[in-house]
């Protein structure tokens, strides 16, 4: 086995799910509906704030629009792509699953991450691209080909570093068995990179982007669209942390690992 | 080939402490009790063999198998398995190994059978026309052929268990593991598993290397069985020597549908019946109306005592008790019975 | 009465096996208050008052819709919901209890112990971090409890209505789920009702989840007169019993289904 498998594995692990799905296909259409609305919800909430001001913290509707329909585009994917990790202390820590993981000759890691696939954000999915393509017209940004591949560089960048941070909130649960409650808190942070960062104080500024790097997911991908100057400096940082924190998130995740090879369940 | 030497293993683990203000100081200080789980266990199996595990909850059966399988790394000790180290060389190793569990399951819950196998198809790089062969002969034998289209989750205990020991045989591998693989399951489904394995193991010289509660599993499949207890090897020896050294621990339980039975009156029939000897026979007063009767083989066999029986009495059930696991190791423990010769 | 006490109990100390997770919802819940904290902090720096509420004001109303929906943040729903597909209510059926009745009192005790566990600690920390506005007055708050325990009323009969759809769906997941959308939307969860545009704040007021945040709250802060008081309350009533009406209709039917159709 090696990298160069992987990728039709993974394709073969995805095909089983949309079977899966077209099976169940009421469920389907049920289940994305209400991640459209609460998106929409927000955007309502967004929508009405510009209809009493003309802009916040130096953002216009349009630039504001921008940085969260990027955001969403990130972490609707991210959640997808990710979302068997949420099951990772009860399914394969408490329930003792990781043990069948281990006797199978693939990469763990790649295992758990195949093994479930979350289709129910496609939804919010559409909602974010919706929101880039009006706010891009909006703000009148010019979109050539280089800027598609920037784009969708950030995108695959932010979707990295979201998956990168969910992985070491969950392996936290490879030492505390019993409290895998604090997942959700960890990625709940991330509802402050949806907003221009501008607006928060010194301290969230600086948890969201060097703690938690939450905004070098869509944050600073869009404003280099918007051409803010004044975050010319976290821009540069984009792909160092896009490289440095997937490495710290998988070196603890193989100490997670080996951990648990020497104390077992 | 399996060699293990001095192999031994501790867990930590952490005392709790009540409430929530113990859960928030159980995040920063835990104590720990140290349990030895395995204690220096040395043992060699050669290719082909069939070998039981047994011991009661909590002996380290599972340790070890986990150690075996490549899931734990062993703090002191040499594994040796198939020229691999199990928990260095995982990748590797688990391409030539099969795994279940009883307990918990590699098949994907919700889609069928057939589709699980595909993907592991996929994980253990199997061809087309061998895994097409494989799962026809095995789907064959084990008659599941009907239930290959359909969810794992709709499948009884032991329709999921055949399907289980199906998907840990696909890739043909030379060592497999079974956890428990006939727990909850009844006899007849435990005996299809038992009939399989046996066959299969005949037929490909491969490994198999069993735990579990039920000794007629082990009876059943295995010549060699290991006894383990408290982190120890307390046997380690041919099935037969257990089997016949234990004999003299099997009773019978007999329910008479008469009145006015009792330990003489039986002793009696007993003694007028030649081809019954009185030598090594105990009986005793049961529940209700029945009777416990121990005998050894040695001195007599089942069937004269059976027959003596239903020609004197009238006679509602009689019930064949074989010793359990947990009896047996006592008596090892109070050396009740010698193994070493 | 005793039985339905009794539910409620029980549901109660279900719960308080779970505090640590509770924590931890507390930080998830702190995180997103401090997220529309500083959303409005920026608007306001900008309009000191908006459709007649001031930042105070605005700070006062998220704190309460967070701390309101936190006393939901359970459904016993899915209990119910778990009850009818798997076919275990024909068992409640033998007993001689009304159903709808026992609902009510197993959110009532979840409820409680919410607000309890969890409500007075977010309050306390809210209080001290954000310093939001006391009641008008005494009325007021006296008010705003009745008007609350209405909104429980409704979100109850809501719960109560989703629940049952299971006897025809087995999809309760998503169901649920597409109510909470709706329910925080128009509630005015996020944001004042009267903030929206006009037509958007007549469909949210001719629906009945107004009632479960927007009116409250809307009392609390005394921005409204006393007519208008008045005639929030009678509407939230209004809604209670229609909504508590609607549920036995379709509980006695989906019942009919389940005792002819064998489930």
């Amino acid at each position: 086995m090696t990298v160069f498998h992987y990728p039709g594995l993974y394709l073969c692990f995805i095909s089983q799910h949309l079977k899966k799905i077209f099976e169940y296909r009421l469920s389907f259409f049920i289940g994305i509906i209400p991640f459209i609305l609460l998106q929409l919800s927000a955007i309502v909430v967004i929508w009405v704030i510009f209809k009493k001001v003309p802009h916040i913290a130096g953002f216009s509707f349009d630039e504001v629009l921008f940085v969260y329909g990027l955001g969403i585009v990130c972490y609707a994917f991210g959640r997808m792509v990710f979302s068997n990790l949420n099951n990772f202390g009860y399914r394969y820590i408490i329930k003792g699953e990781l043990d069948a993981i281990l006797t199978k000759p693939i990469n763990p890691l790649f295992h758990i991450l195949a093994t479930d696939f979350s289709e129910k954000e496609i939804g919010e999915l559409f909602v974010g691209i919706i929101l880039i393509i009006k706010s891009i017209i909006g703000l009148k940004i010019h979109f050539g080909i280089l800027e598609l591949l920037a784009l969708l560089y950030f995108l695959l960048n932010g979707i990295i570093i979201y998956g990168s941070i969910n992985l070491i909130a969950v392996i936290i649960c490879f030492w505390t068995k019993d409290i895998q409650g604090l997942t959700s808190p960890i990625m709940r942070i991330q509802e402050f990179s949806q907003y221009p960062v501008t607006i928060y104080g010194k301290a969230i500024r600086f948890v969201i982007t060097w703690i938690i790097p939450f905004a070098f997911i869509s944050f600073f991908p869009a404003v280099f669209f918007i051409r803010k100057e004044e975050f010319i400096g976290y821009i540069i940082c984009i792909p160092l942390i896009g490289i440095i924190f997937p490495l710290i998130a998988y070196l603890l995740w193989l100490k997670g690992l080996s951990r648990y090879e020497s104390s077992g369940t | 080939m399996i060699i293990l030497k001095d192999i031994s293993k501790n867990f930590k683990i952490p005392l709790k402490k009540e409430g929530l203000i113990g859960a928030i100081q159980g995040l920063f200080t835990r104590k720990y009790t140290l349990k030895e789980a395995v204690k220096s266990i040395s043992f060699c199996i050669q290719q082909g063999e069939m070998v039981g595990l047994i011991g009661p909850n909590g002996a380290g059966k599972s340790t070890l198998i986990k150690i075996l399988s490549g899931i734990l790394v062993p703090d002191s000790g040499e594994v040796e398995i198939l020229g691999f180290i199990p928990y260095r060389d995982r990748k590797r190793y688990t391409q030539n190994i099969g795994v279940v569990f009883g307990q918990r399951s590699q098949l994907w819950w919700d889609l069928p059978v057939y589709e699980s196998y595909t993907l592991l198809k996929k994980i253990y790089h199997i061809d087309t026309a061998t895994f097409n062969n494989r799962l026809e002969e095995f789907s064959e034998l084990l008659e599941i052929k009907k239930l290959l289209r359909q969810p794992v989750r709709t499948l009884s205990l032991g329709e999921k268990m055949r399907c289980e020991l199906i998907a840990s045989l696909l890739h043909n591998p030379q060592v497999l593991f079974l956890d428990e693989p006939t727990i909850a399951l009844d006899i007849i489904a435990k005996l299809k598993i038992r009939n399989f394995i046996t066959e299969w193991n005949k037929k490909n010289n491969c490994t198999v290397i069993l735990t579990t509660h039920d000794l007629s599993d082990i009876q059943d499949i295995c010549k060699r069985i290991i006894i383990i207890n408290e982190g120890n090897i307390v046997f380690d020896g041919e099935m037969d020597t257990i089997i016949k050294r234990f004999s003299n621990f099997r009773r019978l339980v007999v329910s008479f549908s008469q009145d006015n039975i009792s330990p003489e009156r039986i002793f009696q029939s007993f003694s007028r019946d030649e081809k019954v000897s009185l030598r090594e026979l105990e009986i005793a007063k049961g529940n209700n109306n029945s009777y416990l009767i121990r005998f050894s083989d040695t001195n007599n066999s089942i069937i004269s005592l059976i027959d003596n029986i239903l020609n004197n009495f009238s006679v509602y059930d009689i019930k064949i008790q074989e010793p359990s696991i947990e009896m047996i190791i006592k008596l090892i423990y109070e050396k009740k019975v010698n193994l070493s010769s | 009465m005793d039985i339905y006490i009794e539910f409620a109990k029980k549901s109660f100390q279900r719960l308080l096996a779970y505090r640590m997770s509770m924590v931890f919802r507390l930080c998830g819940f702190l995180v997103s208050l401090f997220v529309v904290y500083y959303l409005w902090k920026a608007v306001f720096n900008t309009s000191p008052t908006i459709e007649g509420y001031s930042f105070k004001m605005m700070l006062t109303y998220l704190v309460l819709s967070f701390a309101i929906n936190a006393l939901y943040d359970l459904p016993v729903e899915h209990a119910l919901a778990n009850k009818i597909i798997r076919g275990e209510v024909a068992m409640d059926l033998t007993k001689p209890i009304d159903l709808q009745g026992i609902f009510f009192a197993e959110s009532a005790g979840t409820s409680t112990n919410q607000l309890i566990t969890y409500n007075i600690a977010f309050l306390i920390i809210t209080v001290f971090l954000f310093k939001i506005k006391p009641p008008a007055s005494t009325t007021e708050f006296s008010l705003f409890i009745v008007s609350l325990l209405l909104g429980f009323m409704i979100m109850t009969g809501i719960g109560f209505i989703t629940g049952a759809i299971c006897f025809w769906t087995k999809d309760a997941w998503g169901i649920f789920f597409v109510k909470t959308a709706l329910v925080i939307f128009f509630s005015g969860s996020l944001i004042p009702l009267h903030f929206l545009p006009k037509w958007l704040e007549n469909i949210a007021m001719i629906l009945p989840f107004h009632g479960i945040i927007y009116s409250p709250i809307s009392i609390y802060l005394g921005t409204i007169s006393l007519y208008k008081v008045v005639y929030l309350l009678l509407n939230q009533l209004f809604w209670a019993i229609i909504l508590i009406l609607i549920g036995r209709v379709i509980w006695h039917v989906g019942i009919r289904r389940v005792v002819i159709q064998g489930g």
